[in-house]
């Protein structure tokens, strides 16, 4: 190949324009190349939300929408689940555990849980995970309230800290539970789910801040019940938000589901976690479908700079394709050595493309891992990306044959008379 | 050596531009070519190069008839056994001097080996030839293309001609961007290495002063019935 060593040090020769060019497709590549990471690893931090959940009960509404404000604790439920069903649930022979979910309060415009210790216990999320305490512990008394890592890292908390909840879940409230200030006894670990932003509390403690209201009103001052007085009375709640399940049996999953679907008794709804989130990508996944759009028409972009770069050479050279052909180069030879600078060019760019996927993601994984307790992976390429790379060098090798078929084409027509 | 016979050229299907009945160069004859700038010079050394293809008639070189065979047997030919000089700018720029003279070994086997054959390796051969057109080597070998002189470019492009020793050289007014000084040493030198060489040499140029260095000069105008084709038609 006597080709090569002349294409290399033509590039060379032209290294600032080459190295730009090179410059342009790395950037494009490594956007492309992180946009498919990026969306990779949001699609499988999205699925592990929540795991090990066998199913989600709530009251009758939509299977996303029960989703939402009892996993991710967006949106409100339309009604609720009676507290005989739970009780019934918990006891059923068939469910191993049942975790009971009350929400509606915030603090600070994190949303404020009521659960119970098997909230600790059971739930798992990721690769079954479970939640652990980054300080202090699991609420014991009933004005205690444990916080998410985003929590405290936003309001600055730490265990000690009085916390008073409001009243629904807007971000400003009016309406507080000021008489009932809780206290901070725990902070979760970072979980990269949405327990990172929420306040936990007992159950009791949502009846019993709510136990002197009126149709979401704090009563008239001397009808009140202050914070000690309510310890004495009975905190069992009438109803719950939502329900988790987990099964002794995953076989029994679709039984027990379609049974709560046709209960009598209240209109209820079983979901699948599992389906439903994926359901709920679907939706959101089109944002990666649009990313992944952006990403290829950018690459789409370096390619072009690649061969407006050649392009606008190719006049500046016509004087070296002539000397070429005169010592014996022949038409093809002038192709081959243009098409083989391109493909050096679009090659060196993906490599540093590559390159530079790896940096952005060395520089992004301490921070995000720190911010927001998520841990990237370090890419598992699959075979989607090599075929995207392939694509990519085969484009450039297109792409690089247009200026190489010009110079072909002229080198044809010049001969050996050398154009000015 | 060069047998041109009933050629006639133009370029597609427009008036001809070379008819040439008869040419003839005997073998290490170092000929002058003299004829004004639209006569048809370029025209003639592309199809002596086999660039071009005649529609009628003959060329042969060395006894191979280059307009008898596909194109791309006559770029192997040229490769093989035909050196050019051009006006200026003869080098590839980013090519150092060393490698600008070796570049025919890229594309000629049988200049690879005989340059090999004469000095040992392409290098040597390469730096013989530069000392040869008077570049020392020790000093110009490694030097950019773009560093040189126009005189200095010149003497390069004759050594890359002359490096594997082809049949014939064509040198297409070689010394019209050099001063009166410099053209005469270099007609001198490149004669001296044709000779050495035993090379064919095609001088072209409209400067028919510099006639008095060849062996023979042709005037294009004398040859070329083109012009005299036109005027009876």
């Amino acid at each position: 190949m006597t080709l090569l060593p002349l294409a290399v040090r033509s590039l060379w020769n032209r290294r600032a324009t080459a190295g730009l060019t090179i410059l342009s497709i790395a950037i494009s590549v490594a956007l492309l190349l992180s946009v498919r990471q990026f969306s990779e690893q949001a699609r499988s931090a999205f699925a592990s939300t929540i795991s090990g959940t066998d199913l989600i009960v709530g009251a009758r509404s939509g299977d996303i929408n029960l989703l939402l404000y009892s996993v991710f604790h967006l949106g409100s439920a339309t009604n609720n689940v009676s507290w005989p069903f739970y009780e019934r649930l918990a006891k059923h022979r068939q469910v191993a555990w049942a975790i009971p979910l009350s929400l509606g309060d915030s603090h600070r415009g994190f949303r404020v849980l009521g659960t119970n210790d098997d909230y600790y216990r059971h739930y798992r999320f990721g690769d079954d995970r479970k939640i652990e305490f980054a300080a202090g512990r699991a609420p014991a008394d009933l004005y205690d309230a444990v916080i998410g890592a985003e929590v405290a890292r936003t309001l600055g908390y730490k265990a000690g800290e009085q916390i008073v909840i409001a009243h629904g879940a807007g971000s400003t409230s009016f309406a507080e539970h000021a008489d009932k200030p809780f206290t901070v006894v725990g902070v979760i670990a970072p979980t990269g789910t949405p327990i990172d932003r929420t306040v936990h509390v007992s159950l009791a403690a949502i009846q019993a801040i709510h136990l002197d209201w009126q149709s979401g009103m704090p009563a008239p001052k001397g009808q009140r019940v202050s914070a000690q007085d309510a310890r004495q009375q009975d905190l069992t709640p009438d109803s719950v938000t939502a329900i988790l399940i987990g099964l002794k049996s995953k076989i029994d999953t679709f039984q027990i589901q379609r049974s709560i679907n046709e209960y009598r008794g209240e209109p209820l709804l079983a979901i699948l976690p599992g389906v439903t989130l994926q359901n709920l990508w679907s939706i959101v996944g089109n944002v990666e479908v649009a990313l992944l759009a952006v990403g290829l028409l950018v690459t789409a972009a370096g390619l072009v700079c690649l061969l407006v770069a050649i392009l606008a050479s190719l006049n500046e050279r016509r004087r070296e394709m002539a000397i070429l052909r005169s010592v014996g180069a022949r038409p093809a030879h002038i192709f081959a050595l243009l098409v083989s600078e391109a493909v050096g060019v679009a090659a060196l760019g993906m490599l540093v493309g590559v390159l530079c996927t790896y940096l952005a993601l060395a520089i992004a994984r301490p921070l995000v891992q720190h911010t927001y307790g998520l841990l990237l992976q370090w890419p598992a390429w699959s075979l989607t990306d090599l075929a995207i790379l392939c694509g990519f060098l085969t484009a450039a090798t297109l792409a690089g044959a247009i200026p190489a078929w010009q110079a072909y084409r002229r080198s044809l027509a010049d001969g050996l008379t050398i154009r000015l | 050596m060069i047998e041109l016979n009933d050629v006639r050229f133009s370029w597609s299907g427009g008036e001809p531009l070379l008819a040439i009945a008869s040419l003839q160069v005997a073998r290490g004859e170092r000929v002058f070519m003299h004829g004004p700038s639209g006569s048809g010079k370029s025209t003639l050394l592309g199809l002596l190069g086999g660039v071009l293809e005649p529609q009628r008639g003959s060329v042969r070189i060395d006894g191979f008839e280059l307009s008898a065979v596909k194109r791309s047997l006559r770029d192997r030919f040229r490769a093989e056994h035909i050196g050019f000089i051009f006006q200026m700018f003869n080098l590839i720029p980013y090519l150092s001097v060393l490698d600008n003279v070796a570049l025919p070994a890229r594309f000629s086997e049988q200049r690879r080996k005989r340059a090999a054959d004469i000095s040992g390796s392409l290098y040597d051969e390469a730096r013989r030839l530069l000392a040869a057109v008077g570049l020392d080597p020790t000093v110009y070998a490694d030097r950019q293309a773009t560093q040189l002189s126009q005189g200095q470019q010149q003497r390069v492009a004759a050594a890359r001609a002359l490096f594997g020793r082809p049949q014939l050289i064509i040198a297409d007014e070689p010394t019209s961007s050099l001063d009166a000084d410099t053209r005469e040493r270099f007609i001198t030198l490149l004669s001296s290495e044709c000779r050495a060489s035993e090379a064919t040499l095609i001088f072209v140029s409209h400067d028919a002063s510099l006639r008095s260095q060849f062996d023979r000069q042709i005037a294009l105008a004398d040859i070329n019935s083109a012009a005299r084709l036109e005027t009876a038609a």
